[in-house]
């Protein structure tokens, strides 16, 4: 569901003068916004469609803002989520290596007036993954997105780390010690979510990568716009890091990111075919033990991150009500510890 | 059984979301009856604060996470080390606190 918003009422929030006069500084010529679309997707960005006339040419494009209470205050290791600036630097770096990603237009950093975020060309597709993982008409679009993610992936992982330096680094060790700050900051005292983090530490020695790559961070259903052909775009670059490319193929294949489907590799897929194909497109060989690590760090992180929306930490510590949305999250966190125990259980390294 | 946020907390949330972000883009019969529902809502919410409030003071926001007693001391004993990975008790009591959430939250997880 989209609400369409008229562009009057509209106006205290977005202001369509400052999006024309910033626009018209790209193309160098008059643009009049047509009309401006709240869409749904998103917890924290707020995303529209936005339709302007170029000297009377429609063009269809997507505006993405973070409003001003989710914007951090600095760029570092410790950082948890990108700055607008540095989510549309890595999808424009890793559009111009082959990864399907919207085109960028215009990088909002707050001087154009309208906040930070960005403008980027529309991509035509479906990103609710139900809709994907069951309607016959994405039924070409399954069979080849397995094939599909591993090619993006593989380039991805390929983007030398000197041309993302502006990524934060995060290694196993640095998003355990996160996940353990957030615990002890939320006083919850859960035996799953120890038992969880004291599975992943003392393994952290054992996993430990010298040398980080880009990472997506969030590579999944619900992040792919899917078109009849298959993988029309990877977006919501927003958790990209330097770090160990194998938590991406873990991540990919948790079971929250099946959303029900049969398929291992997000509803969709088989394993072995997303690990056929990645180590022929990358020329990299999956590291089965370290994938297995990476999908019990993974369960804990979502656990961790249904914690706290759950407790409201995403939109202020203790502001209750917390959204309707966040709160549904929060009651989701006993899946990825239930999955993480069985995970050990069946491969016998609940040890 | 674990709830996170607290049932109080689902529900002031939900209220919140059809009173103040639904109900103003609505007209006609779905308006009034989203405010119907936002009233009945409402009911049950001062219905289950005020059982709630005899029974004990209004928890703050670090008390919304609700883990029983006997969880909080198995989760010590992880974190202090006092008992192994695999103990097989510990990851029973595990596995049942986990089911008794998940029976209430999404029972499906637990079959499919």
């Amino acid at each position: 569901m989209a609400l369409t918003v008229p562009v009057a009422e509209e106006a205290n929030s977005l202001e369509f003068v400052l999006i024309e006069a910033a626009l018209q500084g790209v193309w160098g010529k008059p643009v009049t916004v047509t009309q401006l679309q709240r869409l749904t997707a998103g917890a924290t960005k707020q995303t529209w469609r936005l339709d302007v006339a170029v000297r009377g040419e429609p063009q269809v494009l997507i505006l993405q803002t973070l409003p001003p209470s989710k914007l951090q205050s600095s760029e570092g290791p410790q950082q948890r989520t990108l700055t607008p600036e540095q989510d549309a630097r890595i999808a424009e770096l890793a559009r111009q290596h082959g990864v399907p990603a919207p085109e960028l237009v215009l990088r909002l950093d707050g001087s154009q007036g309208i906040g930070q975020g960005q403008i980027t060309r529309f991509v035509a597709g479906e990103t609710l993954a139900p809709k994907i993982l069951r309607d016959a008409r994405y039924a070409v679009a399954r069979e080849r997105m397995t094939a599909q993610c591993a090619q993006a992936l593989a380039n991805i992982h390929h983007i030398h780390a000197a041309e993302a330096s502006f990524l934060p680094t995060k290694s196993a060790a640095a998003q355990w010690h996160d996940n353990r700050a957030q615990v002890d900051a939320s006083g919850v005292l859960h035996p799953a979510l120890e038992w969880g983090l004291r599975w992943v530490e003392e393994r952290l020695a054992e996993h430990a990568n010298p040398q980080p790559v880009p990472v997506h961070g969030d590579f999944r259903l619900g992040n792919f716009i899917v078109s009849d052909a298959g993988l029309a775009a990877v977006i919501d670059w927003e958790l990209a890091h330097l770090g160990d490319p194998m938590q991406d193929l873990a991540w990919l294949c948790l079971r929250t990111w099946r959303f029900g489907g049969p398929g291992e590799v997000a509803g969709f897929g088989q394993r072995r075919e997303l690990y056929a194909n990645y180590e022929r497109e990358s020329g990299n060989a999956i590291d089965e033990k370290r994938v297995f690590f990476w999908e019990m760090a993974c369960q804990v992180r979502w656990a961790v991150m249904c914690l706290g929306m759950g407790l409201g930490s995403g939109s202020g510590v203790g502001k209750v009500p917390v959204s309707l949305e966040h709160s549904l999250i929060g009651r989701r966190m006993e899946e990825p510890l239930w999955d993480m125990i069985q995970l050990a259980k069946t491969r016998g390294d609940a040890a | 059984m674990t709830q996170i946020p607290s049932d109080d907390a689902l529900l002031a949330a939900t209220i919140d979301y059809l009173e103040a972000q639904l109900l103003p883009a609505l007209e006609g019969e779905h308006r009034f009856k989203t405010r119907l529902a936002v009233n009945a809502l409402k009911a049950l919410q001062r219905s289950g604060l005020s059982t709630a409030n005899r029974a004990a003071p209004k928890p703050n926001s670090r008390q919304l996470a609700i883990v029983p007693d006997h969880g909080q001391r198995l989760a010590l004993k992880i974190a202090n080390r006092e008992v192994t990975l695999d103990d097989a008790s510990a990851l029973r009591q595990i596995e049942a606190m986990l089911r008794a959430s998940l029976e209430t939250n999404n029972p499906k997880w637990l079959t499919n």
